[in-house]
């Protein structure tokens, strides 16, 4: 069985995502990369908040 | 492949104007929309974008297959409380938009029990959220393969 970590499956997770919004979500190739790691970049700021969020709210 | 109906996007156009593509109303979405369920970038393969397809495929096929990796869970629909009800038929649905891979998945005779630790929880969504991933790219395909320029505007 394959364990990975939170963060391991948040960004693998984040990866797949943001494949397929790249992809689907533009209509030329240019604009479909820049959206892919821009949506990336938003699931890693995303993570990375929640988890501080979260840190913080337990104490 | 059957054209229906001819939409003019403008009437007369103007010297030097910028041609306004001619949409016409194709049916091919009807193979594309039920190739791109079965098997995931299959509908942009069958729209003649294999690079398209392929990465799909693999983003899609990818994810699903690492949630089975982590033992993911797949649903059930059951009746009970709301919020029962929509989890386990919200999840259901999101399986059964993987297509083939949840078939497959199912006849080779996958199953998993609810374990604890977060890992299986994490497989769970994995997969369910492949197939809504798969949704999205059926809807991608819908949209290339509905709605086609015409050969004659793309002169």
């Amino acid at each position: 069985m394959y364990t990975p970590s939170h963060l391991e499956a948040s960004l693998l997770f984040a990866l797949f995502a943001s494949t397929v919004m790249g992809l689907v979500g533009r209509s030329n190739d240019r604009e479909r990369v820049y959206y892919g790691l821009y949506c990336f970049g938003y699931f890693l700021v995303a993570i990375f908040a929640l988890a501080w969020l979260m840190r913080l709210g337990h104490g | 492949m059957g054209a229906s109906r001819t939409y003019s996007m403008a009437a007369k156009p103007q010297p030097g104007a910028r041609r306004v593509p001619e949409r016409v109303r194709s049916f091919k979405w009807i193979p594309t929309v039920v190739l791109a369920w079965l098997v995931p970038g299959a509908g942009h393969f069958y729209l003649r974008r294999p690079i398209h397809g392929a990465i799909l495929l693999a983003a899609i096929a990818g994810m699903f297959l690492t949630g089975l990796a982590m033992n993911g869970r797949m649903f059930t629909p059951m009746t009970g409380d709301l919020f029962t009800t929509i989890m386990t038929y919200g999840g259901y649905i999101g399986d059964l938009c993987s297509g083939s891979l949840y078939f497959v998945t199912i006849a080779l005779g996958y199953e998993q029990e609810i374990l604890p630790g977060a890992g299986h929880d994490y497989g769970t969504k994995f997969i369910v959220c492949a197939g809504f991933l798969n949704l999205l790219a059926i809807v991608d395909a819908y949209e290339r393969s509905s709605v086609v320029v015409s050969p004659e505007a793309r002169t």
